[in-house]
């Protein structure tokens, strides 16, 4: 019985005495049975009398809307009728519904994602890092010849222990450097990402081991107890969680360590990216340098990190660090100008908030910047489907208030519709951002380890941003709504209200269309510049050449140590010749160095010239085998390649490139038969001159190289394989691992990836700006598209009658088609010129993270307006033709 | 039944139906139907309960501790659920009661004699 069920429903106290469902109904019965009785009693038959009874007692949704509304203002239990009301309201439009939840869901799911990668990035302090506002990170600014300031992160073993000697303000200072280490040999070899750790630093961050302990202060320097702590994973993946594991050993490089500790989860120091192992410090005159860790360290590589003491202020312990800093450099001659006017900068602990932000958290500020923008657009889509929705409601409105339902209710009521459509699209967000939030994740922390997105802080943030949009999307509608006059509305069959303008609905469109036109600028400025850093003539063939490293450490011996060298120098001369007879492989060569990324600096003087300012650039030298040129696909511009007979100790000859040959030869042709490199008083002959390569940086300046035969260098080690495939070398890393690992089961973890990879984390800024500004202006676009198509499809249905009046006063489709498009424009095209206008007013700012291309760059701009005017024409056409199809007759008739 | 044509009921105001209950029971113990009908005859057919409304009422009521509910027998053997008045009931009806014939008085007032010609 379904009065039975209302009226049980309409129960506010149910919750304080519950009567049951039976009680209530016998009740009701005996109503009837008693009101049956009376009419009996009057002279009616039984049967009719019941059937009285029943009708009398009169017609539950009737009566249920009265009473409700004379009720209001009753509190928790209105509410969730506001509840029922409003979800009934969206089971009715379930188009509305799903267009209104779609575009929330995308647009706080586009949030909840960058509020992970942010989150862990920029906001919160690395996992198990207790007492952060104290800790930080040492810096440098340092000045250079330039004028301008470097800020030095890495920083000497020597300069580590001054600090921990005399720098007071510190109660605890560590420091650290993440290594790649070789573990295990032939085919069990592996690659491990190890940090090199002083055992201060653990103490320091307040971290505990999930099993065993980390090192303590006798065994920083690892002279004779090799120890490791196993990062969690590590522990999980290859021994198996096993609580045993203490005591057993890891093979380091090629000399066993035994495990004392496992790392807690997700503990990976104060930086973000996967600690595979923890090792001491002194484990780096192995891995890193005979001299690292000597008390005159040789090499800057160190991070340091320090937690100040409660009491002091961060400004006065800076000065103390700037004060020993400086003093170590003084009396050096060639630094005294730069490092002994260096000052400290003690950074937060989080390193992106630091001095020197990585590019991957620059980036995400900005998407994170445009996803809020995407959530704009979003309310504002919902805000005006709800308005439109308003209108076709109005005479539901005016009843309801004719039947006592105060305004304040109604405004509720909105305000609970909106949230209801925010709180769906919010769960509706969690789940896209399942998939959105790791695939966010590897793009910008590719090596971090993975939170889960249903992380209570992520969820707290989707619900607040959900909360929100909810407010905002509803707020404006239920205002609307507050302030309408229904009066006129009561009796009136049809919508009424022509002088109804829907300006706020025209304002919230352009609205949109304005932050699509920003989003689609950014992207046509983000895909250009990424097509303009794709095009750079790098000066070597990056799609065919694969990078193949032997770990040097794990030869078991020293490293630099004559014997060491001359067995790498052995192993990389055999899996050359090994390599050449792989069917796939054009050419292979052998260097001392990863091509793009070293060389040392080395005087050049031509015979005959004044020497060069002192302090002024030097070229870098690089030493390749034989075949380099051909391998890399770097171009000979003039003179000859090096040939067999070049690569032999004691030839004197050069190749240059073209910028060396510029800055060095008035004519900048470069070819000369003597040269002084170095120390070396002999002549060296140029014999070619080649394209201009890509020195470290990409996008950076070109060049200036000299290279030479490794043979001619008997102190360099060899460290590198180059190899050319003929096809696709993702395709050749199998085949390469196959006949390495088959040449000895004692040789290490080899290395082996594309040049491609080694570069694409240059790429990573503008390949995100370009596709989440594409993205994201895509998403835009199609929002602001929905929005005009909604507002014009319900001008028209407002406006039948009108247009079917033109029509029978002989107004062509033509014209009708044209009326309807000319209303698209009028609110498109204000809100593409504010939004040019921002655009260009706010280039400046993206200016740093473009390349090649001005933010003001016209031919975008053009683009961007073509293609949202195409779009609000393309919008208009569906309400357009309906419009044409309205039926004069009808209307003349409906008169 | 004769009913009275809907146009010469006076619609209850909100809160009205609430006091016309309490008064109802101040004279003693009723069932719903018996509520209903006691009302009619003493506003001589004028007020007219709207059974949709009645029902929620008492339960609202009960739920106050102004009213107190038990099932019983009607005059003629039926089983009823009768309700009677709580001393806190009585406490409000003498309040609300009050104010209605305040209330009354002043809307009486500001009407004034009958107007002619309307």
């Amino acid at each position: 019985m379904r009065w039975i069920q209302w009226i049980r429903e309409t129960h506010w106290t149910h919750w304080i005495r519950r009567r049951s469902d039976d009680d209530f109904a016998a009740e009701i019965e005996s109503h009837l049975a008693l009101e049956a009785e009376r009419l009996e009693r009057d002279g009616m038959s039984a049967d009719d009398a019941r059937f009285a009874a029943r009708r009398e007692f009169g017609n539950p949704t009737s009566s249920r809307e009265r009473f409700r509304d004379a009720r209001f203002g009753t509190g928790l239990d209105s509410v969730r009728q506001d509840i029922r009301y409003g979800l009934r309201a969206m089971r009715r439009s379930p188009g509305f519904t799903a267009i209104a939840v779609g575009s929330l869901a995308i647009g706080i799911g586009a949030n909840t994602t960058m509020f992970g990668a942010i989150d862990a990035m920029l906001i919160r302090a690395p996992a198990h890092v207790k007492d952060a506002e104290r800790i930080h990170r040492v810096y440098f600014e340092v000045p250079t010849e330039a004028g301008s300031t470097a800020i030095v992160s890495n920083q000497g073993y020597r300069t580590y222990l001054a600090f921990r000697d005399r720098v007071h303000g510190f109660e605890t200072i560590g420091a650290f450097d993440a290594q790649t280490v070789s573990s295990g040999r032939g085919r069990d070899a592996r690659a491990l990402d190890a940090v090199l750790a002083t055992p201060s630093l653990f103490t320091m961050l307040g971290v505990r081991p999930a099993l065993g302990r980390f090192f303590d202060a006798s065994e920083e320097l690892d002279e004779h107890e090799h120890v490791a702590v196993l990062g969690y994973d590590t522990w999980l993946s290859q021994f198996g969680a096993d609580h045993a594991v203490l005591g057993r050993t890891i093979d380091v490089a090629g000399v066993a360590h035994v495990i004392i500790g496992v790392a807690p989860e997700g503990f990976s120091g104060i930086d973000l990216d996967r600690v595979d192992l923890w090792l001491p410090i002194g484990v780096a005159s192995r891995l890193v340098g005979p001299l690292t860790v000597t008390p005159n360290g040789r090499g800057y590589w160190l991070k340091i990190v320090a937690k100040r003491r409660d009491a002091a202020p961060v400004a006065q312990v800076a000065g103390e660090v700037t004060a020993v800093y400086r003093d170590l450099w003084r009396g050096s001659r060639r630094y005294d100008e730069t490092y002994g006017k260096a000052h400290a900068i003690l950074g937060p602990v989080v390193a992106a908030r630091g001095p020197s932000p990585d590019a991957a958290a620059r980036v995400s500020v900005w998407v994170a910047a445009v996803s809020l923008l995407v959530l704009l657009i979003a309310s504002a889509n919902v805000a005006n489907l709800l308005l439109l929705r308003g209108l076709t409601r109005s005479r539901e409105f005016a009843l309801r208030l004719s039947l006592g339902a105060t305004r304040a209710r109604l405004v509720r009521q909105s305000l609970v519709e909106g949230m209801l459509l925010a709180a769906i699209g919010g769960i509706c967000a969690v789940v896209l951002a399942r998939w959105s939030a790791s695939a966010m994740r590897t793009f910008l922390l590719p090596r971090a380890t993975s939170d889960s997105v249903l992380a209570p802080r992520l969820l707290a943030f989707t619900a607040v941003v959900a909360l929100g949009t909810g407010i905002l999307a509803s707020l404006i509608p239920a205002l609307v709504t507050a302030r309408r006059d229904f009066g006129p509305l009561l009796g009136a069959g049809r919508v009424a209200g022509a002088r109804n303008r829907l300006v706020l609905q025209r304002v919230l469109i352009g609205g949109q269309v304005t932050l699509a036109t920003l989003l689609l600028v950014g992207a046509g400025l983000f895909v250009t510049s990424l097509k303009n850093v794709r095009a750079i003539d790098l000066g070597v063939d990056v799609g065919h050449v694969l990078y193949v490293r032997l770990d040097v450490s794990s030869a078991g011996q020293k490293a630099g140590s004559p014997s060491a060298r001359a067995s790498t120098n052995a192993t990389y001369q055999a899996m050359l010749e090994t390599v050449r007879r792989i069917p796939g492989v054009a050419k292979a060569t052998l260097t001392a160095g990863e091509p793009l990324a070293s060389g040392w600096a080395i005087s050049l003087h031509r015979r005959g010239a004044p020497p060069l300012a002192p302090g002024s650039p030097v070229p870098f030298a690089r030493a390749v085998g034989s075949d380099y040129f051909e391998t890399m696909g770097t171009e000979l511009r003039r003179g000859r390649l090096f040939t067999p007979a070049d690569h032999r100790p004691d030839a004197h000859v050069a190749i240059i490139d073209e910028a060396t040959a510029k800055r060095f030869w008035p004519d900048g042709n470069g070819l000369d038969s003597c040269v002084e490199l170095g120390s070396d008083q002999a002549c060296t002959q140029i014999v070619g001159v080649v394209a201009n390569t890509v020195m470290w940086d990409i996008v950076g300046d070109k060049g200036s190289i000299v290279y030479l035969p490794f043979e001619t260098w008997p102190d360099l080690g060899i460290s590198m394989m180059e190899v050319k495939s003929s096809g696709d070398p993702a395709a050749l890393v199998v085949a390469v691992r196959r006949a390495v690992s088959s040449m000895s089961p004692e040789l290490p973890w080899v290395d082996i990836q594309p040049v491609s990879r080694r570069l694409d984390p240059q790429l990573r800024p503008w390949q995100l700006g370009a596709s989440m500004f594409t993205a994201f202006g895509a998403l835009a676009l199609g929002l602001a598209a929905m929005g005009i198509y909604g507002l014009l499809s319900y001008a028209v249905a407002r406006r039948a009658h009108e247009i079917g009046i033109r029509k029978a006063l002989g107004a062509p489709d033509g014209g009708v088609v044209r009326m309807i498009v000319r209303g698209a424009l009028v609110v498109t095209l204000p809100g593409v010129v504010i939004g040019v206008g921002i655009a260009l007013a706010t280039g400046r700012v993206v200016a740093r993270q473009l390349y090649g291309v001005s933010p003001h760059d016209p031919s975008v701009i053009v683009l961007c307006v073509c293609g949202l005017v195409a779009v609000a024409i393309v919008a208009s056409l569906a309400p357009a033709r309906r419009a044409t199809r309205v039926d004069p007759m009808v209307t003349l008739r409906a008169e | 039944m004769p009913t009275r044509n809907d146009r010469e009921r006076t619609t209850l105001l909100q809160g009205t139906l609430d006091v016309l209950i309490l008064r109802t029971l101040a004279l003693g113990s009723y069932h719903g139907h018996g509520i209903s009908l006691a009302i009619q005859r003493s506003s001589q057919g004028a007020l007219l309960v709207d059974h949709g409304s009645l029902y929620p009422a008492l339960q609202r009521l009960e739920a106050a501790g102004w009213v107190r509910a038990e099932w019983g027998v009607s005059d003629n053997n039926r089983r009823a659920r009768f309700y009677e008045l709580t001393a806190a009931g009585r406490k409000q009806l003498t309040k609300e009661a009050g104010e209605w014939r305040r209330l009354a008085e002043a809307v009486t007032l500001v009407l004034g004699p009958e107007l002619s010609g309307g």
